[in-house]
Formats: structure tokens, sequence, C-alpha cells
């Protein structure tokens, strides 16, 4: 009686540790649905990162953007989804298209990441552009072709061509991170008005 | 029945509690892992350009090259310095044992000549270059942005001028 007694027990304990640490795992993959973090178009992210205080958020963070800068120096939108809400997939090719001039900040940059949150190989090298780097016509409004294999996008299109390319790895889920460094007051304050760069897929 | 109910409380109370502790220090934990990664205490680690092959930290961003060091001010202060260049963009930022930061200077913070020199401490001094540090260990990263192909053997030679004692 004594050794059934404690055989429960010890399963009474070794179950709740299990469900409970398979609870916390949902709760810190479900970024997605965190209240914490708002949508602006395809991106989601906040400009108010509760690191430190949240523990959820600051758990979230720490495992998915390690060493990432506070709201003030940094903010990171993530975009898993293009704006037809459909995930984002090295099987299809994708355009972002923005202007230079809506995102009012020092310095920004859009990344390719694959689904383990590394940069994906690519025979280019590129994995990135910024402000800098990035080719625009001369209103500021710029291209850039997501895809597995370098594409031409219509002629006269923006994008100079295929120089806005961007690669990423077939038949592979992928994300996309916006970075905005030292953005302005103002725009940072009223992110959700602003005009960020639109995700779409190529013929959808 | 009484046993049931007991048995039900019991098994949601300890899950209620395995998954707050879970939650509450994973930040913890993943530092530990990042300290037994790092080489040595005190000292500036260099890293190259920032490309596929790096897979030491998530979402590393490609257009910075990063110097960290992993700080230990238990038993001494420490001395950093280095020069910050007037580019668009560059950091030195502080992280405690939770890898959440806690001091960010950019180039535009340090702006007049781009030059730092700090005295980490565990106590609250009050000097203008010395800071308390949040906690006993943790982590400083430099961020040097690339502007281009051509700058990289520039801002090698800026992570080069950090300095550590």
């Amino acid at each position: 009686m004594k050794v059934r007694f404690i055989l429960l027990g010890l399963l009474i304990i070794l179950g709740s540790i299990i469900t409970g640490l398979s609870i916390a795992a949902l709760r810190i993959t479900s970024v997605q649905h965190n209240s914490a973090f708002a949508s602006y178009g395809s991106w989601k992210g906040t400009t108010n990162l509760q690191l430190n205080k949240n523990d959820l958020v600051t758990t979230q963070v720490t495992l998915f953007a390690l060493f990432a800068l506070p709201s003030y120096e940094a903010v990171y939108l993530f975009a898993s989804n293009d704006d037809k809400n459909e995930v984002l997939n090295g099987n299809s090719a994708y355009t972002i298209e923005g202007n230079i001039h809506d995102i009012k900040a020092n310095y920004w940059s859009i990344t390719a990441y694959g689904k383990d949150l590394y940069l994906m190989k690519n025979n280019e090298n590129r994995f990135s552009f910024n402000n800098n780097s990035v080719i625009t016509d001369s209103n500021g409004n710029f291209k850039i072709v997501v895809s597995a294999d370098r594409i031409k996008v219509p002629s006269g299109d923006l994008g100079a061509g295929t120089a806005n390319w961007l690669p990423v790895t077939r038949n592979s889920k992928f994300r996309l991170v916006l970075r905005i460094y030292q953005g302005e007051k103002d725009f940072m304050d009223h992110l959700d008005k602003a005009h960020l760069p639109i995700i779409k897929k190529i013929g959808a | 029945m009484r046993k049931l109910l007991i048995g039900i409380l019991v098994f949601a109370s300890l899950a209620f509690v395995t998954q707050w502790l879970a939650i509450k220090y994973i930040p913890n934990i993943i530092y530990k892992i990042a300290v037994r990664r790092g080489k040595e205490i005190n000292t500036w680690i260099h890293n190259g350009k920032t490309d596929a092959s790096m897979r030491r930290v998530v979402l590393p961003n490609p257009d910075f090259i990063y110097s960290a060091l992993f700080y230990d001010v238990n038993d001494k202060d420490l001395t950093i310095s280095g020069t910050l260049p007037d580019s668009t963009y560059a950091s030195v930022a502080f992280y405690d044992d939770r890898c959440q930061p806690y001091y960010v200077y950019n180039n535009q913070s340090l702006r007049r000549t781009g030059k730092f020199a700090f005295q980490l401490s565990r106590l609250g001094l009050k000097g203008p270059n010395q800071l308390q540090a949040k906690t006993n260990k943790g982590i400083i990263i430099c961020r040097f942005l690339l502007t281009g192909d051509s700058s990289f053997q520039k801002m090698s030679a800026f992570q080069r001028q950090l300095f550590s004692k």
C-alpha cells in the first residue's frame, strides 16, 4: 500500500513537471499570439519592449532575438506572412515594396532568416538590404525581390532589374526582420500609421 | 473522492509553478550557456564579417561586425575603452546575467569624439565615467555598422582599438 502511494506521488510530480514544461514551451513559442506585440501590416513587433518587466516577453526575446537592444535604441519587426497573410516560403517569390523616406530612422535594414532564425547560405552572400544599400528610383521608391532563384521583375519596374535580390532557401519557410535604429520619435510614436514596406507574393 | 481532489490540486499547482519557473529562469540558463562558449573573462572577442556561418547567436545582423566581452566584476572593477566611429551607427551595450540590456551608448551619444572609457563596478560609484554593473557578471557587446564592402577593414581597426583592464 505504501509503495503504491509513493509511486502514485512520484507519478503526479513527474506528470505535473512535464505538463508545466509543455505549457511553458507552448506559451513561449506562441509569440504571434502575445498581445505585447502589435501588428503593422505584415510586420509584428513593439516599440516598447518590456524587457525584465514582462517575464514571457523577456524569455521570448532571449530565445528568438538574443541580445536585442532596448526599444529606445532599436525596434525589431518580424514578418512570417505576406500581405495576404500567407506564410512566407522559398517555394514562392515575393517583392518588398516601399520608400526609403517613409522609414524615418538613422539606419534601417531588412534581413531574411531561415526558420531556424539564422542567415540562409547563398552564393551571393547577400542577406539583407538597408537604407544605404537598397537601390531606389529618384523618388526613393524601392522594390526588393525575395526568391530562391534570381528572377527578372517586369521591365520598367523598380529594383533596377534584379539588383535588389534577396536570396532565400528553396522549399523552406523563412522570416523577414525589419530593424529600425534610432528612429525619429514622431515616426516611432505613430508606427501604426507609418507606410512600412509591403510584402507581396509575385503572381498572387 | 477527497484524495482525488487533493491529487488534482497538487498536480495543477506543481504544473503551474513549473511553467512559471521555466519562463522566469530561461534567460539565466541561456546566459550560462553563452558564458561557457566564451573563451576568456574580461577580454574582448572580435568577430569577423557576419554571414551564414555565424551560428552562435540567433538573428545576427549581417550589416554589423561584433565585438563581445564577458565581464566579471566580483573581485575587481573592469575598465573598458575604445572609439565608436562616426559612421551611420555604432554602439556599446551592457547586458546583465539574464542577457538583458541595461546601458547603451551609441556614436550619437558619444559624438563629440566618439571615444569612451568606462569603469564598470559592482559598487555605485559616482564618477563621470563610472558605471554600476547591474549584475556582477554579464556581457558587453560593441556593434559596428558596415557601410559597404570597403568599410570592413576600417571597422576592424576600431574593433582592435577596444581595450579592457
